[in-house]
């Protein structure tokens, strides 16, 4: 079903939901840009366009964090060290 | 609404008056049934009343079948109790024989001395022979056996005996008048039946029943002297009686005014009395005698037998018969005395009779126109006649003087003559009494002398039997004391001895048991030992078996018909667990490794792994171009592209042995070339150690399927060390 908890699926699961976001994305953008089209732009076609092209950058954007997600250095990765080793930073092991 | 019902019921009704005609076609032909039914309820009844008939009447003829049909057929006896009475025996009764010899010569007796009985009743002089007859038959010996009987029931009387004779002796001095008219019939009774009864052989009794014998005869003897004596008075009573009587009536017939019958009834009376009194009197004694006789013939039989200890009234007895005949003798002298008086009274009467008749007589002659009766009023007589009359008269006064003076001279001849003869009556009744008083003295003493004797024997005996107890005691106390120290020695020797020998053998014994004992014991150790040894070597071969099994298992291909999803099982550690029995310290400690996971969660077997490399291999491959640093969408893409652009070369073998590979250097498609490749040699340590040099994203996306490798290797691991540690348990338990 759904989203296997295998290591070996979690880029593909990635890869599912970024399509889908961004596919979700486009049709926001190209619903949001032909109404603005149509509401405000007096029917021009760029607006739509505009649209669809901010819905794929922001699914694009949201999937290349999706896919970065597992190499982000969060607070919880980091140890803190005594002054000896001066600002060393490790990863912790994920 | 009632139809449904109503036409149910006359259905039903259909249906009943069917079953009715059917009911009553089977009444019908029950009854033709019962016609026939009753003809044979007839016969059968007719056929059990004549079983049962047949049977009572049988029973009542025949013993054997009513006894037979009474044991196996149970109402049967009631039955028969019931119509026929309770079973009779008809087996005579048996009665022993009668002792016919005795009794043969008892009758003898009895009529002997009937016939002596009637004999003496008849004749007025019986004395003699009763006093002979008793004695005869006292001294008569072939009647032993008779007499004997009935003189035991006489030897009873003795003790009675003494105040009867002192009593009777006391009543004649009193002379008392007792009328006792009870018939001569009941004695003569009683005496056949004493004789009858005592038809027992004296010689076959034991002591006591001897004793009592003796006493009841000596009870019947006293008791039938006493009944003579009594009866010998009466008769010397009334015979003394008559006597007077005759002698007044003698003298009364010529006073005025009396009758013949008037004076002579009296004198018939006493006529009558006496000779009853005389019947009774000697019946009685002769009664007695016999009584008497069998007393003292019971007595001398206990004498001669020596039974003087055990009955010591023998002598007493003896003492009473002595007394009993010698009273017998006085009361007959009496009646004998008065007897002798009534002769006397006799005889003058007949002269009275006779001088009355001759003067009658002679009166008559001379007148015989007199009445006889000369005291009547009489005619008057005329001088002529009386002048006859006297001179008639004064010759026979003459001649009476006469006569008168004739007698007066020869009376003192007569006199002396009769004096003469009295006194030789009275001597020899003197010698009959002195015979008599005689013959009692010497009874007496010979029953004292036996008094004595016996006496004399009954304590001397008595002194020796004490003697000889205390003799005897005596000798059994020494006995029983030398028999107690004898068994005393014995004993002791004895039980040494015995002791000995228990010594030794208990040694021996305790020798060899505990040889035996030392060879069980080795012999028991030594089979433990093995045992203990099988043991754990079956147990450790049911471990080595439950590891190798579970190796198995895990590296089986078992389950290659599942995708690998779901050839994930738990591991089963309850074959090892139980092969283990908790005794093993290092292969709990190796099972303890295992990782929880792989127990809870589960393992998978071999062929799941390989599968599914192929899917993570794939991935790898489509990422192999992210590093550590990770990747925008770009990147992906490209990597995309390019593992679409590289060959997938199936399987890449390994380096020669001497040849170093620089595993820095191997990219991501190297790795998972070899890993491949040594995973289908299922060399999956080897895959684990390339497939760990993976670096970046490919090592993210082969992150789970390492660690179920590793798992899995853990967990083969473990099973190695416990196959192997099995194998060497194995091995040392040979």
């Amino acid at each position: 079903m759904g989203s296997s908890k295998n290591s070996e699926d979690v880029l593909a699961n990635t890869v599912d939901s970024c399509v889908a976001d961004a596919l979700i994305k486009l049709g926001g953008g190209l619903i949001t840009g032909t109404l603005f089209s149509l509401l405000l732009f007096k029917r021009k076609s760029w607006p739509a366009v505009f649209g669809v092209g901010v819905g794929a950058g922001m699914g694009m954007s949201n999937c290349h964090y999706k896919l970065n997600m597992p190499y982000l250095v969060g607070a919880d990765m980091i140890k803190a060290f005594r002054r000896n080793n001066v600002n060393q930073i490790g990863k912790d092991s994920s | 609404m009632w139809k449904a019902p109503v036409r149910i019921c006359s259905q039903s009704k259909v249906s009943l008056q069917n079953g009715r005609h059917i009911i009553r076609r089977n009444i019908n032909s029950r009854k033709s049934n019962q016609i026939s039914g009753n003809k044979f309820l007839t016969i059968a009844g007719t056929a059990v009343l004549a079983t049962v008939g047949g049977s009572v009447a049988l029973a009542k003829t025949s013993d054997g079948f009513r006894k037979f049909s009474e044991k196996n057929i149970p109402g049967s006896s009631f039955l028969y109790n019931l119509l026929l009475g309770p079973p009779v025996s008809h087996i005579p009764v048996f009665t022993p024989p009668v002792r016919s010899l005795e009794d043969g010569l008892l009758k003898k007796k009895l009529e002997r001395e009937a016939s002596k009985k009637t004999d003496d009743v008849v004749a007025v002089t019986p004395t003699d022979d009763l006093v002979e007859s008793p004695k005869s038959s006292v001294d008569s010996t072939p009647l032993d056996v008779t007499e004997k009987p009935i003189d035991d029931e006489k030897n009873e009387n003795p003790i009675k005996e003494d105040p009867v004779g002192l009593d009777n002796e006391v009543k004649l001095e009193e002379n008392a008048e007792v009328v006792n008219d009870s018939g001569s019939d009941s004695s003569v009774t009683e005496v056949t039946n004493v004789q009858e009864t005592a038809a027992v052989n004296l010689s076959e009794m034991s002591s006591a029943e001897f004793e009592t014998l003796l006493k009841e005869l000596h009870a019947k003897a006293s008791e039938a002297v006493k009944q003579a004596v009594d009866a010998q008075d009466i008769a010397a009573a009334s015979i003394k009686k008559h006597v007077d009587l005759v002698f007044k009536s003698l003298e009364k017939i010529y006073e005025p005014g009396q009758t013949q019958e008037n004076v002579w009834e009296p004198v018939f009376v006493a006529t009558q009395d006496k000779n009853e009194a005389v019947h009774v009197a000697e019946s009685r004694a002769h009664e007695a005698r016999l009584a008497v006789a069998q007393l003292k013939e019971a007595v001398a039989h206990g004498l001669k037998n020596d039974q003087s200890i055990q009955t010591p009234d023998l002598i007493t007895f003896d003492e009473s018969v002595a007394r009993a005949l010698y009273s017998l003798e006085t009361a007959k002298a009496r009646v004998d005395a008065a007897q002798s008086e009534a002769k006397v009274m006799d005889e003058y009467r007949e002269l009275v009779d006779t001088a009355r008749h001759n003067l009658q007589m002679e009166l008559s002659a001379i007148r015989p126109d007199l009445s006889p009766n000369l005291k009547t009023e009489g005619t008057k007589l005329g001088e002529e006649e009386v002048n006859i009359l006297m001179a008639h008269a004064y010759w026979k006064i003459i001649t009476l003087q006469k006569e008168l003076a004739k007698q007066q001279s020869r009376e003192q001849q007569r006199l002396k003559g009769a004096l003469d003869m009295q006194r030789k009556e009275d001597f020899s009744i003197l010698e009959s009494r002195l015979r008599v008083e005689l013959e009692r003295q010497y009874y007496e003493l010979k029953a004292k002398y036996n008094q004595d004797i016996s006496f004399h024997e009954k304590t001397l005996s008595d002194q020796f039997t004490q003697q000889l107890k205390l003799q005897a005691a005596a000798y059994t106390d020494h006995l029983n004391d030398s028999l107690k120290t004898q068994y005393l020695e014995l004993k002791r020797t004895f039980e040494a001895e015995r002791e000995l020998d228990i010594a030794k053998l208990s040694a021996l014994h305790h020798e060899d048991l505990a040889k035996l004992h030392g060879m069980g014991k080795g012999i028991q150790d030594a089979i433990h030992d093995r045992a203990e040894k099988d043991r754990i070597s079956r147990q450790v071969r049911e471990l080595w078996i439950a590891a190798q099994s579970m190796m198995d298992s895990l590296r089986s291909n078992a389950t290659v018909h599942l995708p690998w999803n779901e050839q994930r099982r738990p591991l089963n550690l309850n074959g090892l667990n139980q092969a283990l029995n908790n005794n093993d310290e290092f292969a709990r400690a190796v099972l303890e490794s295992i990782p929880q996971s792989a127990v809870s969660q589960g393992i998978l077997p071999q062929g799941a792994l390989k599968e599914r490399f192929q899917n993570v291999e794939r991935v790898c491959r489509r990422v192999a171009l992210i590093d550590e640093n990770g990747g925008s969408v770009l990147r992906y893409a490209l990597s995309y592209l390019q593992s679409m652009m590289v060959v997938k070369v199936d399987a890449r073998p390994p380096p020669k042995q001497d040849e170093e590979i620089n595993l820095a250097e191997l990219n991501t498609f190297d790795i998972l070339a070899r890993a491949r490749y040594h995973l289908e040699k299922d060399d999956l340590e080897q895959a684990l150690r390339y497939m760990n040099l993976l670096k970046g994203e490919p090592q993210n996306v082969a992150t789970d399927w390492l660690q179920e490798l590793r798992i899995h290797l853990e967990t083969v691991q473990a099973v190695n060390a416990i196959i192997s540690y099995a194998a060497v348990q194995a091995i040392e338990s040979m």
